[in-house]
């Protein structure tokens, strides 16, 4: 391990810092994408001959994608170019660099982070409303989406649009059938006659 | 295997490839670039 290190930071000289940073936002990206695609399957069809599965599954990956996002801003406090302090990574409005990105993305981390650990608290909040609540995740992820294009070293690059929309289209389109599913059911239809 | 090993190599997977894919890519390894 001590051996992979050293040559990681050789061969990235003093950007060491820098670049695992944006490797563990990519990461972030395509975890996240993935946790929301698991979340919205959980709740159709598919759920109901692999829902304990994809419970597990959707656990997982928005666990690895909150300690994605926090190797993604805390690696950043080691850079040596931008010299961010922890409040510049941690809290919104304080970094001047990118400052409308950046802070998209500190608020994603900290709405991704509340909603999702909020699941273990569930029984106390009220499942019912715990649910509601969580599907605040969407707004969330799409923040931390926008802040990736709008901010990200490599957004301009065709290799990081191509898999952004490999990994986001899937989970617009759950979306989209989760927001119009109700609309377009028969029973919701006779509901409204 | 346990939620704890299971999320750690989940992370592992996608943040070594990306390095090893960054790290293939000559020029864009300084944010000064």
């Amino acid at each position: 391990m001590s051996t992979a290190i050293g040559s990681l930071a050789t061969a990235t000289g003093p950007h060491l810092f820098w670049i695992t940073s944006r490797a563990a936002g990519i990461a972030a990206l395509l975890l996240s994408s993935l946790a929301v695609c698991m979340g919205l399957l959980m709740g159709g069809r598919f759920a109901k001959r692999r829902g304990p599965e994809l419970r597990v599954t959707h656990e997982a990956l928005s666990l690895a994608t909150l300690a994605a996002i926090a190797v993604h801003g805390l690696t950043l406090i080691g850079d040596g170019f931008l010299h961010p302090s922890l409040a510049d990574v941690s809290i919104p409005f304080v970094s001047g660099y990118e400052t409308l990105w950046t802070s998209a993305g500190i608020v994603a981390f900290w709405a991704l982070a509340l909603l999702g650990l909020s699941y273990y608290a569930r029984t106390r909040i009220g499942v019912q409303r715990w649910r509601k609540l969580h599907r605040l995740t969407a707004l969330a992820w799409a923040l931390g989406v926008a802040h990736s294009l709008g901010e990200g070293t490599d957004a301009g690059q065709m290799w990081f649009l191509a898999m952004t929309a490999i990994a986001v289209l899937p989970a617009l389109a759950l979306l989209a059938i989760r927001w119009l599913a109700p609309a377009l059911s028969p029973s919701k239809r006779l509901e409204h006659t | 295997m346990s939620l704890a090993r299971g999320t750690t190599a989940i992370v592992e997977a996608p943040l070594l490839a990306s390095l090893a894919y960054l790290l293939s890519r000559p020029g864009t390894l300084s944010p000064d670039a």
